[in-house]
């Protein structure tokens, strides 16, 4: 694209300092690129353990579960189901990772002992522990599963805004920066060309109109 | 008030006239169970073909009554339970006097369960129709107390409660948690029933003897579960039931202070593991083979008691747990098939 700006040297001086700004942010952003993509390739790994993890606990959750309907009926583990006043909760802090912020998700309170479970012990039986026992640990799973996801997630949205930025910067930016600045070099450089032409014409019209002046004066005398 | 011996006499004659007639009819009720060579057969049946099968035996009415509104596996489990709970109700109508009572007093179980899910459910915004679906009706209390029960409010609840003889309960509520709550009214449950059987008939014994068995398997139970969890010794010891027969109160408390090794080799020693060796070490991990293992033992004893006292109580106990064995079984066939669950899994699971 043409420059449409004034040529003069301020401006020059203004996209010059520009130029600069942008190979430093272009370097920069490069680095961070570089930096997101290191970090979720390590988490992609966590990522694909975590999913396995949780394949396998809730194939486990869901047998244990269908043992104790089976040893106490669906009724039973309903009425255990209704017990626990106290809910598990999470908390979500954010955390940065190169600029990106992303969530730092812990559970509390969801693994309990089983007097603390909310029903009876003495009327319920061993296959209602298993299953609680399971389920527990999947939901402690899910939950560093979220957190990862949702890393994941982030990570590759900024990767790709990142990547944008980059490219926008070295393949556009810059480039329309640079030419500006040398169009203006060029115009300039045109424009004291074309000063000292114009200077050197009036200087020759001046010596001609001088040198006529002395014609004229020796002829008169 | 003390009777002449010919009164006495009289009144013992009758009551085993009326055993002998009630105990005739428990074992032709008996004769409807299952035969275990069934079991292996459902095992190889899908869920509808199982539902069909179970549609032309005893449950036949149960399931032509919830056919209507549930279907597949809710609609088996929710038949056993009609049945269970039909079942149990003509055992208490059909026996009189003692007898009757002890029915009444031993099927108690089945309404501190029913209370207390009602109670959860209330304190846990549960809609009524849901808790109605979580009653087993085989207690004591009807229908239609069971009804008012849970459609009353949170303090209604413990108005009906008091009127329907639960003061105790009703105290214990106020002043504890619920889980403490139902504890509580377990123990209490076998307090009483060790209390009225304790002397008396030969009956009354044997009836007093079964309980103590019965509380001997869910101290057993329990012991394990909570020292598999790592409770400390003094609250496991909270949780134990006294009147054990093998296990008295003494010796589970010698056996709390123990790590889970040397309980285990400890209680593999007990009489009820004879037959069962390996019935703990196998399954460290979970609880559910034993506790399979533990109802066969009892329910052995129960029958092979029966028959040799055919015109005592445990005609009438041994049917009640065989029953409920039955109900667990077909239970835990239709839940597993459900699940997907091997067979070999669900064969486990099963008391044959």
């Amino acid at each position: 694209m043409a420059y449409e700006g004034k040529p003069t040297r301020s401006e020059l001086i203004d996209i010059k300092r520009k130029i600069k700004l942008s190979e430093t942010g272009h370097k920069l952003l490069k680095m961070k690129r570089d930096g997101l993509i290191l970090e979720f390739f390590e988490i992609l790994a966590k990522a694909r353990d975590i999913r396995s993890i949780l394949t396998a606990e809730y194939r486990v959750a869901r047998r244990n579960l269908t043992i104790a309907e089976g040893v106490e009926g669906v009724i039973a583990i309903k009425a255990a189901a209704f017990a626990p006043k106290d809910h598990p909760y999470v908390h979500i802090r954010p955390r940065n990772v190169m600029g990106v912020v992303v969530p730092q998700v812990e559970s509390r309170a969801v693994k309990k002992k089983i007097t603390e479970r909310g029903y009876g012990i003495i009327g319920s039986r061993s296959a209602i522990d298993d299953a609680v026992s399971a389920y527990e640990v999947l939901v402690e799973d899910i939950v560093v599963a979220a957190e990862i996801e949702t890393t994941i997630r982030k990570l590759l949205v900024d990767i790709e805004k990142t990547k944008r930025r980059v490219n926008a910067l070295e393949f556009k930016v810059i480039p329309d920066l640079t030419e500006a600045a040398a169009f203006i070099t060029f115009r300039l450089e045109e424009m004291e060309r074309e000063n000292t032409f114009r200077l050197k014409m009036i200087k020759q019209k001046s010596q001609k109109e001088a040198l006529a002046k002395a014609r004229a004066a020796e002829a008169a005398d | 008030m003390k009777l002449n011996p010919f009164r006495r006499e009289r009144r013992a004659k009758v009551a085993i006239r009326h055993f002998a007639y009630f105990n005739a009819r428990v074992l032709a009720m008996r004769a409807k169970l299952l035969p275990k060579e069934t079991y292996p057969k459902f095992l190889q049946m899908g869920i509808p073909e199982l539902a069909r099968s179970l549609g032309e035996s005893e449950y036949k009415v149960a399931i032509e009554q919830l056919g209507p509104k549930y279907r597949g596996v809710d609609l088996v489990e929710f038949s056993l339970n009609r049945n269970l709970a039909t079942t149990f109700h003509g055992l208490i109508e059909k026996a009189q006097g003692e007898l009757q009572s002890l029915l009444m007093d031993y099927m108690r179980y089945y309404d501190l369960e029913n209370i207390t899910t009602a109670l959860r459910g209330k304190l846990s915004g549960i809609s009524d129709e849901d808790v109605e679906e979580a009653i087993i009706p085989a207690g004591s209390l009807t229908d239609a107390q069971l009804k008012r029960l849970i459609e009353a409010s949170y303090d209604d609840t413990m108005e009906i409660l008091r009127k329907m003889g639960y003061d105790e309960a009703v105290d214990l509520i106020t002043d504890l948690p619920l889980p403490e709550v139902e504890d509580h009214l377990i123990k209490m449950y076998y307090a009483n029933l060790l209390e009225k059987t304790s002397g008396g008939s030969k009956n009354m014994k044997m009836f007093h003897h079964f309980i103590s068995i019965d509380i001997d398997f869910m101290n057993l139970i329990n012991f394990l579960r909570l020292k598999r969890d790592g409770t400390p010794p003094t609250k496991v010891m909270e949780y134990m039931m006294p009147g054990g027969a093998q296990l008295p109160h003494k010796k589970l408390k010698e056996l709390a202070g123990l790590d889970m090794e040397e309980i285990l080799t400890r209680i593999e020693g007990l009489a009820y593991f004879r037959e069962h060796q390996g019935a703990l070490t196998g399954e460290k991990d979970s609880l559910t083979a034993l506790e399979a293992s533990l109802l066969k033992f009892q329910l052995n004893y129960a029958v092979r008691e029966a028959r040799q006292n055919p015109l005592s109580i445990l005609v009438v106990l041994s049917y009640i747990l065989a029953k409920r064995v039955e109900v667990a079984n077909i239970r835990n066939i239709v839940r597993g098939k459900e699940g997907d669950l091997p067979t070999e899994l669900i064969r486990k699971q099963l008391v044959l």
